[in-house]
C-alpha cells in the first residue's frame, strides 16, 4: 500500500529561494505546492489542505501575516502547522505572528534547506 | 569554486554600497537637526529682548533718571539756590528738590505752589497736596534763612507730546533768569525730551516688529511671568493647544488642553529653578508631534543685574520630520530586504547544487544557473542605482557631456526594446526631427540610462495592443512647442506649464508617449521622489524594477541642465519628457 506523501505548501515570492526549497523538500519525499504571494497562499491552503505551511512574511499583494490570520479564521486552518520564514529585522512582525498562531519561526538566512527539511520531518512524525 | 568567488565579491560590493548609502543619509540628518537647534537658540534670545523692551515703555525709571541727570549738571550753566522737578506718575506726583544753598521751608512751599499752579494750568487739572511725594536732597532746610523767592523759572517737561511734569530753578537773588539762562534751560530740556521721545518710539517700533514676528512665528510661543501668568501667547500656540477663540488665556487653559501629555507647569518651574533650557522630544498632541523647548527669560537691565523675569515655552512641530524619518527608515529596510532576499536565494541554490544529489539533470542545472544569474544581475543593478542616488544626494554625481550622435542613441535604444515590445504586443517606434544637429553635447551612457528607464516604464504600463512613441524635436526659446512637435510629425502638445516650457532656452525635447493607463494627478508629484517609488511598480506588474529609475533619470537630466517631467491623465496615457540643452 502506497503511503500518500505529506503535502507542504510553500509561500515565497523570491524565485531562487522557492526553487531551492521546493526541490529539496520534494527530494525528501514530500509533495510541494507553490504559492508566490499571500493571496495564492490562502487560496491554495484552503483548496489543497496541506499538512504544513512554510510562509514568507514579505510578499506582494498580501503579506504573510495577513495570510496567516485568514487561514486561522478558517475551520480547517485553525490548527494546521504554520511556520513563518523571515529575516532578523522583522522581530516585531515575528512576535505578532506567534501571537496570531504561527507555530514557530525560522530565520531564512540562518536555516539551511536541510534543516528545514529535518524540522518538517520531525513535525510531521516522519523519519 | 567560481560560484563562491562570485558570492564573496557580491557580498563585498553590497556591504560597501549599502554602508556608503546609509552613512550619507545619517550625516544629512545630523546637519538638519543641529541647524534647528541653532534657530531655536536665536528665537529664545529675540524673545528675551521682546520682554525686556515691553517693560520700558511709558512712565519708568528712565524719565526720572534723565531728569535727575539734567538737574545734576545744571549748576554748571545756571546759578540757583534750588532746582526742583515735579513728575506725574499714575498714582502720585514726585516732587524732588535739590538744594544748592540752604533755604527756608517757606521758600520750598512757595516753589511747590508755583509748580502746582503751573502744572494745573498746563494740564487743566487740579492737584492736591496729598498727591505729592516730596523728596529733598542737598543742603538742609534752615528756617532762619528768611529770604523769599525772588527769581523763578519754570519749564514744562514734555515727552511724545504729553506734559509729564515741570522743571524749576529758584533763587533768593533777584533778576537771575534772563534770556541767556532761560534759553539754556529750554535747550537742555528740549534735547532731553526729544531724546526720550525718540527712544520710546524706537522701542515701540521694535516691539511692534518683534510682536509681529512672534505673532507670525509658525512655532507656538507662550511666555509667562514669574507668577505663571501668561504674558504672550501667539496664534500658532493657540492653534496647537486648541484654544483659538479664547480671549484671556491662563496657564490652566494650557494644563487642561495638554491632557497630561506634557507637564507645562512642572517644566516651567524646573527650567527657572535650574536656570537652563529643557528640551522634551516628541510630545504627541492632537495627532501631531512636537518638540517642546522651555527656557527661563532673563533681564540684564534690572537693578540687581541679571534676573529671571519669566519663562518661555516653544512648541516646535516635528510631525513632518517624523514622517520623513519614518519614510527613510522604511526605505532603508525595504532596500535591505530587496538585496538580502535574492542573495539568500543564491546561497540556497548553491547549497543545493553543491550537494549534488538533488539537481541531477542538465536542464535543471541550467535553470538553477539562470536563476542565480538573474538574482545577481538584479542585485548589481540595485546597488548601482543606490550608489547613483547617494551620489546625487551628496552632490557628487557627475555626467560627462561630450559631442555625441543623439540619433544613433535613440535608434539603438528603440532596437533594444523592440523584442520586449513585441512580447507585450505593443507597437514601438521613434520619430526624429530632421532638423536636429548631428552632434550634440551629452553623456552617451547616462542619457541612454534615462531612455532605457522611460521606455521600459512606458512598455510596462501600456496594455497589450497599445503604442509607445519616442519623439525627438528641436525647440527654440519662445517657440510654440505644439507647432515644433507637429512640424517634426510628432503628435504631441504639453497640457500645462506651457509658458515655462516655451521659455526654455534652445534645446532638444524628447517626449516618450504611451497609450497606457495614465497616472492619477495626486501620484504625479511623488513620482520623482525616491521614498514613494517602490510599491506602485511592484503592485502593477509584479515585476521588480529597482524603483529608483525616475529619481536617477531626473538627476541625470538636471546634471545636463535639462528638465524632466510628465503629462498624464488617468485612463488616457502618459508622456514623460526630458530636454537636452544645445
Amino acid at each position: 500500500m502506497e503511503k500518500t506523501k505529506k503535502k507542504i505548501l510553500i509561500a515565497e515570492d523570491e524565485p531562487a529561494t522557492m526553487r531551492a526549497m521546493a526541490d529539496s523538500i520534494k527530494a525528501a519525499g514530500f509533495e510541494v505546492i507553490k504559492a508566490t504571494d499571500g493571496e495564492q497562499a490562502v487560496e491554495f491552503a484552503l483548496r489543497d489542505h496541506p499538512d504544513c505551511i512554510l510562509m514568507d512574511i514579505r510578499m506582494p499583494k498580501m503579506d504573510g501575516l495577513t495570510a496567516l490570520k485568514r487561514i486561522r479564521k478558517n475551520e480547517w486552518g485553525k490548527d494546521v502547522c504554520i511556520t513563518i520564514l523571515t529575516n532578523i529585522s522583522d522581530s516585531a512582525k515575528v512576535d505578532e505572528a506567534l501571537k496570531d498562531g504561527a507555530f514557530e519561526y525560522l530565520i531564512k538566512a540562518d536555516w539551511e534547506v536541510d534543516k528545514i527539511v529535518k524540522k518538517l520531518k520531525t513535525r510531521l512524525g516522519i523519519e | 569554486m567560481d560560484i563562491l568567488v562570485i558570492i564573496i565579491s557580491l557580498v563585498a560590493i553590497l556591504a560597501f554600497g549599502v554602508g556608503l548609502f546609509l552613512f550619507i543619509q545619517t550625516k544629512q540628518l545630523k546637519k538638519t537637526f543641529s541647524k534647528k537647534e541653532q534657530e531655536m537658540g536665536r528665537r529664545m534670545y529675540e524673545l528675551a529682548i521682546l520682554k525686556e523692551l515691553g517693560d520700558r515703555i511709558g512712565y519708568s525709571l528712565n524719565v526720572q533718571n534723565i531728569v535727575d541727570i539734567i538737574t545734576g549738571s545744571l549748576h554748571q550753566f545756571i546759578e540757583y539756590d534750588v532746582v526742583s522737578y515735579m513728575l506725574l506718575q499714575p498714582e502720585k506726583i514726585i516732587f524732588k528738590v535739590q538744594l544748592e544753598e540752604s533755604v527756608s521751608r517757606k521758600f520750598i512751599d512757595d516753589v511747590k505752589n508755583r509748580m502746582m499752579n503751573s502744572l494745573s494750568a498746563l494740564l487743566n487739572q487740579e492737584f492736591k497736596n496729598d498727591q505729592i511725594d516730596e523728596v529733598l536732597v542737598g543742603a538742609i532746610v534752615v528756617d532762619e534763612v528768611e529770604e523769599p523767592v525772588r527769581s523763578f523759572f519754570n519749564i514744562p517737561l514734555v515727552i511724545a507730546g504729553n506734559v509729564v511734569g515741570v522743571l524749576t530753578v529758584a533763587d533768593t537773588k533777584v533778576g537771575l533768569y534772563k534770556e541767556e539762562e532761560t534759553t539754556i534751560l529750554y535747550k537742555i530740556t528740549q534735547q532731553a525730551s526729544q531724546a526720550v521721545t525718540r527712544l520710546q518710539e524706537v522701542i515701540k517700533t521694535e516691539q511692534g516688529k518683534l510682536n509681529a514676528m512672534v505673532e507670525s512665528m509658525t512655532e507656538g510661543v507662550v511666555m509667562t511671568d514669574k507668577d505663571y501668568r501668561v504674558v504672550v501667547a501667539n496664534p500658532a500656540v493657540r492653534k496647537t493647544i486648541g484654544i483659538e477663540d479664547k480671549k484671556d488665556i491662563t496657564i490652566f487653559d494650557f494644563i487642561d488642553h495638554l491632557e497630561g501629555k506634557f507637564d507645562i507647569r512642572g517644566k516651567l518651574e524646573e527650567s527657572v529653578k535650574l536656570d537652563k533650557m529643557l528640551i522634551t522630544e516628541e510630545v504627541p498632541l492632537h495627532e501631531r508631534y512636537y518638540q517642546i523647548f522651555v527656557s527661563p527669560v532673563k533681564s540684564s537691565l534690572g537693578i540687581k543685574g541679571e534676573e529671571i523675569i519669566g519663562a518661555v515655552v516653544i512648541f516646535h512641530d516635528i510631525t513632518h520630520e517624523k514622517e520623513l524619518t519614518k519614510m527613510r527608515k522604511n526605505f532603508t529596510s525595504m532596500m535591505v530586504h530587496e538585496l538580502r532576499s535574492p542573495l539568500d536565494g543564491i546561497k540556497k541554490m548553491v547549497t543545493v547544487l553543491e550537494k549534488g544529489d538533488i539537481v541531477k539533470d542538465k536542464q535543471t542545472q541550467k535553470e538553477y544557473y539562470g536563476l542565480i544569474h538573474q538574482n545577481s544581475s538584479n542585485m548589481l543593478d540595485l546597488v548601482n542605482d543606490l550608489l547613483d542616488v547617494a551620489k546625487l544626494e551628496s552632490g557628487k554625481f557627475q555626467v560627462r557631456p561630450v559631442p555625441n550622435d543623439l540619433r544613433k542613441l535613440i535608434t539603438e535604444s528603440e532596437q533594444f526594446f523592440q523584442s520586449s515590445a513585441k512580447v507585450a504586443t505593443i507597437m514601438l517606434d521613434s520619430v526624429i526631427d530632421k532638423q536636429i544637429p548631428t552632434e550634440i553635447q551629452f553623456d552617451y551612457s547616462r542619457i541612454g540610462q534615462v531612455l532605457n528607464n522611460l521606455i521600459s516604464n512606458a512598455i510596462k504600463f501600456t496594455f497589450a495592443g497599445g503604442k509607445v512613441t519616442i519623439g525627438v524635436f528641436l525647440h527654440k526659446k519662445g517657440g510654440e512647442i505644439k507647432k515644433e512637435a507637429n512640424g517634426a510629425c510628432i503628435a504631441w502638445a504639453p497640457t500645462n506649464n506651457i509658458a515655462e516650457l516655451e521659455n526654455l532656452p534652445d534645446c532638444i525635447i524628447i517626449p516618450i508617449i504611451d497609450t497606457g493607463r495614465g497616472i492619477a494627478a495626486d501620484k504625479i508629484s511623488t513620482l520623482f521622489n525616491k521614498f514613494t517609488q517602490i510599491d506602485p511598480v511592484l503592485e502593477f506588474t509584479g515585476m521588480k524594477g529597482t524603483g529608483l529609475g525616475l529619481v536617477i533619470a531626473k538627476g541625470i537630466v538636471e546634471s545636463h541642465h535639462g528638465v524632466i517631467g510628465v503629462f498624464s491623465k488617468e485612463g488616457a496615457g502618459s508622456t514623460f519628457y526630458f530636454t537636452i540643452p544645445i
